[in-house]
């Protein structure tokens, strides 16, 4: 049995190591199970081995894939196997490697699929696709193929009787304990409610929860995952799997943000598909709303202060029509002069026109240190929605930064609400209640905290758990305004309650769902994640790429990096409690290097054992 | 009275918004301009009505059309016309000035050709056009059932657009002089 410490999450180690005399005890002897980065599986016949996902046998009869997903295709290609059996959902990741990447070169910018990016960086096709119910005779064993997809769009659980045990060897599907690996594989659309990939907070728990249905009708006696412990109570870890995501789901319903937008119609969609028929969603009444005071203008997604003496600011310039309004307004003599501008976050909604309205106007553009990165660099950032448009210039404002102007007083914030690069300004003036304008991150039915890809860290030093306290530390009678609302709203202090409470909830439901020491490197896809994301090089040329890793954990980590693909060679990191840092990692283009586009990858290493392979990628574009 | 009505159908991409998150409301604008008609533009995110095709409803590039088969899309402009006239009434003197006999659909090749055109189009909408008189005072807008807000936006040479947030099932009166 290999060390338990190479099991990449931390918390089922500690269980593993209680319990594992009584499971080899009752394991079918032909099955031979060792936990690792992704576990070895390996079923032994008549001097014949069949592996599903990782095997120590470095060569098999046959090899199974439960789906794609990059850390196990890349751990399965170290497999030889005489054939191969894979989902037929798995095809495309599979066999269309070459085409994603370079497409993706240009797809990242302005991205709201909202699907993770761990695809493998070069095919591996399978011998033979499977369909739904389709059976694979091997050594006088009947293998039963069950769809199972959920966690990931493809996803297959291989069935297979043992010695007279059943086994559900289910990939990532779920592990021991009623757990998932992570939240934010599961954002989707939900067709059925018309909510499109990036409102999708776990879009696929329908389709997850289907799958786990599946499973429980088939008498399972162990189910076998690619990380962690075996489950030996299959229908108690899946029912407590169904009841712990169905509560992670009706809370987030209950104080979401969409409410506002889409009523009750859509939102009991969402409710009855995942709670199910004839649950509706409960969410608290609509805070109090009011007309935006004279002094501000809707434009789009733009806000448009004006000043007495006739000047404008401007928070957020994103679609064209917004731009030539504001254009128009000069024109018209509505505005003397736009002072400013100051971009409330990094989406494209919101970013795609300040470039070209700064030059137009010759003003200064400001943002929060943590948008103003990606708006200088938008290529170093992978992130939901980005533009393409650079702003180059744009000037930091610090957290609690003040400026006058005009009548009016600006306090920057950082205000990591909607995504984490985000900011928010606070303005007040004579005659008026604070005005407290934080971009996307709430609307009167509650928190933007829809999408996992923008970052929602579950900290209390940061994510909305700081948001609310801004909200609540701001001057009394303060309002709030979402750039995409032309209303002033504001929580009484039993709605914020409401929305705090709620959300701690969460937190402790999410603890509950996933393994890791912390819940946030469940729900933050980027706690390690390349710096650049992309960037162009020629042959010949070497550059330095950083992994920027979080430690969520509330310990200190040593962290390894080790790159793969034409980048080599380690790095190491030590970083404090929720510390954040980078390691660097050299890259040397080949002086006969292709041109196109090259995908590097890295495996982080923790000092307690957990190991996530080929986690997250960089691109360069060889000239 | 039945006051003259003209109705343009065109589908455009590029322009008001960039994003997903165009989707979030339903749109109307009103162009007030003393020297022309009133002209007003109904604004439906496309790929909402497409979903039954595999369309994610936030689709925002061109690409999704182009999975369609002619008929599909043509029958997805029968249904973005269908959507508007059901969902949408511009009423004056409790007359409905919004009727299916006033709706012109363009051909697929034209719709195709109109997106050439629509530098600054919303990504992914369709956009149905009305003009109408000036002698018109004001007309009254019903929201009929619908899953999602209208942003109804008036603008007027001149002036700062007067943007209206209207829930469903809700009705706003605009006045209509210059």
């Amino acid at each position: 049995m290999k060390s338990p410490l190479s099991f990449p999450i931390a918390v089922p180690i500690i269980t593993f190591l209680v319990f594992p005399l009584v499971l080899l005890a009752d394991l079918p002897p032909s099955l031979d199970f060792e936990e690792g980065p992704i576990n070895s599986i390996t079923i032994s016949r008549e001097g014949r081995k069949l592996a599903i996902n990782s095997s120590t046998s470095s060569e098999v009869d046959t090899l199974l894939l439960t789906h794609a997903r990059r850390d196990i295709v890349e751990t399965a290609r170290e497999v030889t196997s005489d054939s191969t059996y894979a989902p037929i959902s798995s095809r495309d990741m599979l066999e269309g490697t070459s085409h994603f990447w370079e497409t993706f070169w240009t797809d990242r910018f302005d991205y709201y699929k909202q699907q993770v990016t761990r695809i493998p960086t070069r095919d591996f096709p399978a011998d033979q696709y499977l369909e739904d119910g389709e059976t694979i005779s091997w050594q006088g064993i009947t293998i039963h193929f069950v769809s199972t997809p959920g966690y990931t769009r493809d996803g297959g659980t291989y069935i297979v009787e043992l010695e007279g045990k059943t086994l559900a060897f289910t990939g990532d599907l779920i592990l021991a304990g009623g757990k998932v690996p992570d939240i934010y594989s599961f954002q989707d659309e939900i067709r059925e409610a018309k909510v499109g990939g990036y409102h999708g907070y776990m879009g696929r728990l329908s389709r997850w929860l289907n799958s786990l249905g599946k499973l429980s009708s088939l008498e399972i006696d162990y189910l076998v995952p690619s990380r962690g412990p075996i489950s030996e109570e299959p229908e108690q870890d899946i029912e407590m799997a169904k009841s712990t995501a169905r509560a992670i789901y009706q809370n987030y319903l209950s104080t979401n943000a969409l409410h506002w937008y889409f009523g009750e119609e859509r939102m009991n969609t969402c409710a009855e598909l995942v709670l199910g028929p004839d649950q509706k969603t409960s969410g608290m009444p609509f805070a109090e709303h009011i007309e935006l005071p004279d002094w501000c203008q809707h434009i789009g997604t733009t806000k448009l202060l004006v000043s007495k003496s006739g000047k404008g600011f401007a928070m957020d310039v994103g679609g064209p029509r917004s731009l030539e309004t504001l254009k128009q307004a000069q024109a018209d003599g509505l505005i003397s002069e736009l002072s400013g501008i100051f971009a409330t976050h990094a989406h494209n909604d919101h970013t795609q026109q300040i470039a070209e309205a700064a030059a137009h106007f010759q003003c200064p553009v400001y943002a929060a240190d943590e948008v103003a990165d990606v708006l200088r660099h938008p290529g170093r950032w992978f992130l939901p929605g980005v533009s393409a448009n650079a702003v180059p210039d744009t000037m930091t404002a610090e957290d609690g930064q003040t400026m006058e102007w005009e009548e009016f007083q600006f306090t920057f914030h950082f205000f990591p609400g909607q995504m984490y690069n985000h900011g928010a300004l606070l303005v007040t003036t004579d005659g008026h209640d604070p005005v407290f304008f934080i971009g996307d991150s709430f609307s009167p039915s509650g928190i933007d905290d829809y999408c996992l890809m923008n970052r929602n860290l579950m900290r209390e030093d940061t994510g909305y758990n700081m948001c609310f306290s801004k909200v609540r530390l701001s001057p009394a009678k303060t309002w709030l305004v979402n750039q995409h609302i032309p209303h002033l709203f504001r929580f009484s202090p039993e709605e914020l309650a409401f929305l705090e409470s709620s959300y701690r909830e969460r937190e402790a439901l999410i603890d509950s769902f996933t393994p890791w020491d912390d819940r946030n490197y469940a729900i933050d896809e980027q706690w390690a994640s390349f710096y650049p994301y992309g960037q162009t090089v020629k042959a010949g040329e070497s550059t330095e790429l950083e992994v920027r890793i979080w430690n969520h954990s509330t310990e200190n980590h040593k962290y390894i990096v080790e790159a793969h693909g034409i980048a080599t060679g380690t790095a190491e990191i030590e970083l404090g409690p929720r510390e954040t840092g980078a390691a660097s990692v050299s890259v040397a283009i080949p002086t006969d290097a292709p041109s196109g586009i090259e995908v590097i990858t890295a495996t982080i290493k923790r000092d307690d054992g957990v190991e996530c392979r080929h986690w997250c990628e960089a691109l360069l574009r060889i000239e | 009275m039945r006051v003259p009505v003209l109705t343009v159908f065109l589908i455009c991409f590029g322009a008001m918004g960039t994003s997903a998150h165009d989707s979030l409301y339903n749109y109307i604008e009103v162009r007030i301009n003393p020297d022309s008609e009133i002209r007003i533009d109904f604004s439906v995110h496309g790929p909402e009505l497409a979903i039954t095709y595999g369309v994610d409803p936030l689709t925002t590039d061109t690409s999704w059309l182009d999975v369609l088969s002619p008929d599909q899309a043509e029958k997805l402009l029968d249904d973005a016309g269908s959507f508007i006239l059901k969902t949408f009434q511009v009423c004056s003197a409790d007359e409905n000035l919004l009727t299916a006999s006033d709706l012109f659909l363009p051909t697929l090749p034209e719709v195709k050709e109109s997106w050439k055109m629509s530098e600054g189009a919303r990504p992914g909408s369709f956009v149905g056009t009305l003009l109408l008189p000036t002698s018109l005072e004001n007309v009254t807008f019903q929201y009929g059932k619908a899953d999602k807000r209208l942003m109804l936006v008036v603008t007027r040479p001149g002036s700062f657009p007067k943007v209206y947030d209207i829930g469903a099932e809700q009705s706003q009166k605009i006045d209509l002089s210059p």
